[in-house]
């Protein structure tokens, strides 16, 4: 026992001696640094952060809540701030171009290209692929090819230059069947810099290309070609299937799928649920409950609606003889917490939930003749409130939708009916609703999901989107929409001048 | 300090309570209702209120190594203010009963209701909540105004008669008493009060060789200290330390096994605390109560109407049962979990129960409950018993596998080889590693079931707060085929 005392106590002066000594060299935690210090950098990735952090920092100074704001298709074009562009070259500026070894291009040529320095870029890549061994040259490309098309602003001739080489894997001019990444790669690129009579031009080659592309594309899979091919060549014909809608929804359908076969060995409608619903007829919807915030009538004597909010006997919808959009809300913009009626809302349901609501009163906005319905059904709860009946269900999410996301228009609410597990579960089984039964499209049926359906003036969709609608989308609906209400004034005028 | 008048503006320390011996220990309900108007003076009329005024007392005394070491006298007054209004929610507490300190603790609640996130689910909870308070009244006068000088007394005889024999002991005798009212005022002028009221007394010793040769354990839980006979349980403990004197070791293996309450307890409680139907229901996890999924109605599903146990194992939690007890502010109801062996009930939360069965009658989790006994005493089952082992607790238990519930432990304070009928001989400790559901379906005999002390909580489902409750676990002893000791072990 004395042993050990005395052991822990020379353990103890041991130590106390040793903290005083190495008390000075001690390494303290140091934040890192994050204020750009360009004279001081070594390194090309130190540039290429710093560069990149100014370029937030002045970014965000401005940043609105994007979700909400109407897309801008030309935002890769824009150049960067002047004062990223300066930082960068004088972080450069002490570095000799030529002598940065090629595994450390996937950092530099960014730089480079934020630097505003291409003609240097241009002179290094195509000094190295002259030099390199063939091994190793497609990965180059393949990088060189991805900085290209993701610098801001995209650089469209160094990306031309690049693959206009002869050792390029990516051939512009590929035989039938050959690979698309080059033109895909173009198209997007020069659209991304508002270039889109390069994009169509590129995309006509691609159609020229008489082939089922989808089995023979090496580089792009069957998902990839549905995600960038698709939209890609729709976008770039847009004014060709303008053209196509103020013919008839009949004819835009009809332009859609013979592109669709061209392109693809898929069948047209097993492929694309959204394009199922096109030129079907929608049929009246049914439901149990009606809101509006648009009309002027009283709301029944005992409810508990706010002001704005009113019941509603206007229960033809879609209503003909108008443009109208209908919102199916299905649960994934389900009002989850119930703050509502105090306006207070505690965050659930998604950005995306905004976005439809702020898409649908820019499109309100921008066409007053617009109808605007929104269609969902109860569920039984909101957030932890005790449970509710159906009718207080529909007043809080009529509030809700009306209300809180502002979206002008009716509401329709069906009742939710429900049976009980057997037993002790007792757990409750939601059944379908009127309108999930009912409402058959084309032989589709419609209202199980999200989904964004606009449907013309007798009754025919002429868009439709599964999901929530994307904001590359929302341009092209205002020019589908824009389309249908033009040919529906002439149609009125011609009405009149009969 | 005067009780009668909390009130003056005077700031009194709570820390004088303790010292004042002329005080009342915990609060009446008409000094308790005094406080609980003066505090909704310092509100406005709107939204709703609630006040938790709770109060206790406790005192006990300790000995250890033959020595008695402490004797304890504590109280305290809590004064817990919950503001509802206009969607926003704000709670806060004290234990300072003056007007100033009241005043103070209102308006922090008030601030909090102002400035806080919206709920407005609580605000309707109250409009059309299905439960009410029980108003658990678990009183025993005898209990409450206890005499020191008779446990010391019987401390004192324990001591000496360890001390006889050259053992040791140690242990704790205490009692407790509280009150609490519950005053709610709701947003439409509804006034309502529960007023709650609960003793409980305590004794728990452990007599043991100085050497660790043998060790013996015994203890008692409830609410009135005549029904507890301290001299009954200390030579209980005294004689499991001499009976488990000079153990001899025997191998391990599968044998059958009569576990007394300690040790049935501490298997249900792992069982108790896995019966949740929101983790297997929402197929989030696999449980040992996750019953599959089922895609033509796309819903996973427990065991709920399976048999999971023994047909002789009726499981429930009644808190009106003063074996059981609760905290008197908590408001549970009644749950059957398990009747005839078929799991018929399982705990429940609010979301589940509002999002899943559309209804708010949910049974919140609690971990005191009760299993049914026959009229078999212990001494009955070992002398049915051919050869086997008795033990008399669990310790230092260990879930390994949720899934399965497949658990290890050790044996304590006393393990014995039965032959023939008698215990023959006291035998060393082991390690055991075993899944409760299969003990309980393994079961031979059941005997008579008796509480077993036991600190737990309790839930209140209002406002998803925590009491801590010393609550009881009310078990049978078992005698259970094939259970399964891996190892031997040292430890006394």
């Amino acid at each position: 026992m004395k042993y050990q005392l005395w052991k822990h106590l020379l353990a103890g002066i041991i130590g106390l001696a040793s903290v005083g000594s190495s008390g000075a060299s001690q390494t303290l935690f140091q934040r890192p640094d994050t204020i750009p210090n360009y004279s001081a950098y070594k390194y090309t990735d130190q540039c290429l952060a710093a560069v990149r952090r100014t370029v937030y920092h002045i970014g965000i100074k401005d940043t609105i809540w994007y979700d909400t704001a109407s897309y801008d298709p030309l935002r890769n074009a824009k150049p960067i701030p002047a004062e990223a562009i300066r930082l960068g070259r004088l972080c450069l500026s002490r570095m000799s171009v030529d002598s940065v070894p090629v595994k450390e291009y996937d950092i530099f040529i960014p730089v480079l290209l934020l630097a505003n320095r291409d003609d240097d870029v241009n002179r290094i890549v195509h000094n190295t692929l002259d030099t390199i061994a063939s091994s190793v040259k497609n990965s180059l490309f393949s990088m060189v090819i991805q900085a290209y098309s993701r610098a801001i602003p995209r650089r469209l001739n160094l990306l031309e230059k690049l693959l206009a080489r002869d050792d390029s894997p990516y051939k512009i001019t590929a035989a039938e069947g050959g690979d698309m990444l080059a033109e895909v790669l173009l198209a997007t690129t020069a659209l991304d810099l508002g270039q889109s009579q390069y994009a169509i031009t590129v995309v006509t080659e691609i159609l020229k290309k008489d082939g089922k592309y989808a089995s023979k594309l090496p580089k792009i899979d069957a998902k990839s070609m549905k995600s960038q091919v698709y939209p890609l060549v729709i976008e770039v014909l847009t004014d060709q299937a303008m053209d196509s809608l103020a013919v008839s929804t009949l004819a835009y359908r009809q332009f859609l799928e013979n592109l669709w076969n061209r392109l693809s060995s898929r069948p047209f409608l097993e492929r694309n649920e959204d394009l199922a619903y096109i030129d079907g007829t929608l049929p009246p919807i049914k439901g149990d409950f009606w809101y509006t915030n648009l009309s002027e009538e009283k709301s029944a004597k005992g409810s508990t609606l706010i002001d704005n909010v009113k019941k509603t006997s206007e229960k033809d919808r879609p209503v003909k003889g108008k443009v109208n959009a209908i919102v199916f809300f299905q649960g994934g913009c389900h009002i989850q917490s119930e703050s509502v009626r105090h306006g207070r809302y505690n965050g659930t349901g998604g950005t995306g939930c905004w976005r439809i609501a702020a898409m649908v009163n820019r499109l309100k906005k921008k066409f007053p003749e617009l109808e605007v319905t929104i269609v969902s059904k109860t569920f039984g709860s909101i957030g932890s409130a005790p449970p509710l009946t159906p009718q207080d269900e529909a007043d809080t999410l009529a509030e809700y939708f009306l209300n809180f996301y502002k979206i002008p228009g009716v509401h329709v609410i069906a009742k939710t009916d429900f049976v009980r597990m057997p037993g002790y579960d007792r757990r409750r089984l939601d059944l379908e609703v009127s309108y999930e039964t009912d409402l058959i499209v084309n032989g589709t049926s419609l209202g199980h999901r999200d989904s964004f359906l606009l449907v013309d003036e007798i009754g025919h969709v002429f868009h439709s989107n599964n999901s929530s609608p994307s904001k590359i989308l929302e341009p092209l609906l205002e020019k589908k929409l824009a389309a249908v209400m033009k040919r529906l004034s002439n149609v009125h005028n011609d009405d009149a001048n009969e | 300090m005067n009780i009668s008048s909390p009130l003056d503006d005077n700031i009194v320390d709570n820390r004088q309570l303790a010292d004042d011996k002329t005080a009342p220990r915990i609060f009446s309900k008409s000094v308790a209702l005094e406080v609980a108007e003066l505090a909704t003076k310092f509100t406005d009329d709107s939204g709703y209120i609630k006040i938790t005024i709770s109060s206790w007392w406790g005192g006990g005394q300790r000995w250890s190594r033959n020595m008695t070491l402490m004797s304890s006298d504590q109280r305290d007054v809590t004064v817990k203010i919950q503001r509802r209004k206009n969607g926003g929610r704000g709670e806060a507490q004290t234990n300072q009963i003056d007007q100033a300190s009241l005043k103070g603790v209102v308006g922090i609640a008030d601030y909090y209701a102002t400035m806080g996130e919206g709920n407005r689910a609580l605000d309707r909870m109250m409009e059309q909540a299905t439960w009410t308070p029980l108003g658990l009244n678990v009183w025993s006068d005898k209990t409450f105004n206890a005499n020191i000088l008779n446990s010391a007394a019987a401390i004192k005889r324990t001591i000496e008669k360890a001390a006889g024999d050259t053992l040791q002991s140690a242990g704790y005798i205490g009692t407790t008493g509280s009150t609490a009212l519950v005053f709610i005022r709701d947003e439409w002028g509804r006034v309502s009060t529960e007023w709650g009221e609960v003793t409980e007394a305590t004794c728990s010793m452990t007599v043991r060789h100085p050497k660790g040769l043998g060790s013996g354990w015994a203890a008692r839980t409830y609410f009135d200290i005549s029904k507890i006979n301290i001299d009954a349980i200390a030579t209980r403990a005294y004689e499991k330390c001499k009976l488990s004197l000079d153990p001899i070791r025997i191998e391990p293996g599968r044998y059958t096994t009569i576990l007394e309450p300690p040790a049935v307890g501490e298997l249900f409680k792992v069982v108790v605390a896995s019966l949740r139907r929101r983790m297997p229901e929402s197929g989030r996890k696999e449980t040992p109560i996750f019953g599959g999924h089922d895609r033509s109605i796309g819903r996973f599903y427990s065991k709920l109407g399976w048999k999971i146990l023994d047909e002789r194992v009726n499981l429930y939690h009644d808190p009106k049962d003063p074996l059981v007890g609760t905290h008197p502010s908590v408001m549970v109801n009644r749950v059957d979990l398990i009747t005839n062996g078929v799991l018929t009930a399982a705990f429940n939360d609010y979301t589940h129960e509002l999002i899943e069965m559309y209804e708010l009658n949910p049974n919140i989790q609690r971990s005191s409950f009760r299993v049914d006994g026959t009229g078999m005493t212990t001494e009955e089952i070992i002398k049915s018993t051919k050869r086997g082992i008795l033990v008399s607790k669990l310790t230092q238990l260990q879930v390994i596998d949720q899934t399965s519930l497949l658990s290890t432990g050790l044996t304590r304070d006393g393990v014995w080889l039965i032959e023939n009928g008698a215990i023959v001989k006291s035998i060393s400790n082991f390690r055991w590693v075993e899944s409760p559901l299969f003990v309980f379906n393994n079961i031979d005999q059941i005997g008579i079931e008796e509480p077993i002390s036991s600190h737990s909580w309790s839930r209140d489902p209002l406002e998803y707060g925590f009491h801590l409750a010393q609550t009881n676990i009310v078990v049978p002893t078992i005698k259970v085929r094939d259970f399964n000791f891996s190892s031997l072990i040292d430890a006394i």
